[in-house]
């Protein structure tokens, strides 16, 4: 059984070479996304129905969420908002069973599972976390990389560059394990399960009560149920990893914004 | 010794030292979060929202040696 990680469908699109499986599941999500706010948005009442009191409550959710975070509430509130939203339903679209369409290379997955996506969203938290900064407090933000002390200047410095390579790197490697960890135990079935060594069991241990055809189609079948609790774990992992994701955003936007230091 | 014997050892080893941190650092966590749920019960959502958290952070460490594991078997030649 052969394993291919990291393959993608690449197609050269204006002189670029575009992971098209990546862009195509991406926009999936962002289509899916836009559509249900849009559903949700256009046509507002007082008493909400229980389609807008759902996305009411996961906008105050994360309005909540942005009380220390310097005074553009609304801009925040977005990003998160957006950052939590993509990531979760990007992560869960794996689940889905995209191995039914076949391509000639590479194949559909989450398109989090490419590092160009969380690479991209990584550096735009870091771009957005500095300009947040400096809305707050000008150009004396750039004060904190001098803080404590003149000798801490250079770990200052490569606290920006770590920051968006651990986040990128981080969902992006959790979801690639979980999608070769549910391909590694799906595989399994057909490393252990071979017609040879059913046809032997049938005759040493059942002595021919049942056809071995009969045997291996149902070794097949419980050996296709052996990845189902990772895939309800991954589900999980999911959810966690886009939590972790907004919470350090915040969590950075807040340091970058702080007034006392 | 061959290149192959080289990268099955070396994948060995990588997977085997990264996963004992992470390991003990999980354990530590979750002594921590049952001790303070024993010692106040009704804080537990509060507190084990903190704890998924930090398993989710501390979880990835472990798969950092993963990815590790990963380049070596698919990525390097």
């Amino acid at each position: 059984m052969e394993f291919h990680i990291g393959e993608h469908w690449i197609v050269n699109i204006f002189g670029m070479n575009v992971h098209l499986d990546t862009l195509i599941t991406m926009w999936t999500v962002m289509g899916f996304i836009l559509l249900l706010s849009l559903i949700a948005s256009v046509n507002l009442k007082l008493i909400p129905n229980k389609f807008q009191a759902v996305f009411e409550n996961i906008v105050s959710i994360f309005v909540g969420m942005t009380k220390s975070l310097g005074k553009s509430t609304g801009a925040n509130a977005t990003l998160l908002m957006s950052l939590f939203l993509f990531i979760i339903l990007g992560n869960m679209i794996g689940q889905l069973p995209w191995k039914l369409i076949h391509l000639h290379q590479g194949e559909f997955a989450s398109p989090t599972n490419d590092i160009n996506v969380t690479a991209a969203l990584a550096v735009f938290v870091l771009i957005y976390y500095i300009y947040q900064g400096i809305n707050e407090k000008g150009l004396s933000y750039f004060k904190h990389y001098f803080k404590p002390m003149l000798f801490m200047t250079p770990f200052n410095i490569l606290e920006d560059f770590t920051r968006p390579l651990t986040l990128a790197v981080r969902l992006f490697a959790n979801i690639l394990a979980g999608e070769i960890l549910i391909m590694v135990l799906g595989g399994l079935v057909f490393m252990l399960l071979t017609p040879e060594s059913i046809s032997q069991f049938t005759q040493n241990f059942l002595h021919g009560l049942l056809p071995a055809s009969w045997v291996y189609n149902i070794g097949l079948f419980l050996g296709s149920l052996l990845p189902l609790p990772i895939m309800f774990f991954e589900l999980f992992v999911a959810f966690i990893q886009a939590l972790v994701f907004t919470l350090l955003t915040a969590a950075y936007i807040e340091t970058a914004t702080a007034k006392n230091h | 010794m061959e290149t192959a014997a080289v990268k099955l050892l070396s994948m060995g080893i990588a997977i085997g030292l990264g996963v004992l941190g992470p390991g003990i650092g999980l354990a530590l966590a979750t002594k921590a979060i049952i001790e303070s749920i024993a010692r106040q019960p009704e804080a537990e959502g509060q507190i084990s929202k903190y704890f998924y958290i930090g398993a989710g952070l501390i979880e990835a460490c472990a798969i950092y040696a993963l990815l590790v594991v990963i380049l070596i078997a698919f990525v390097i030649k």
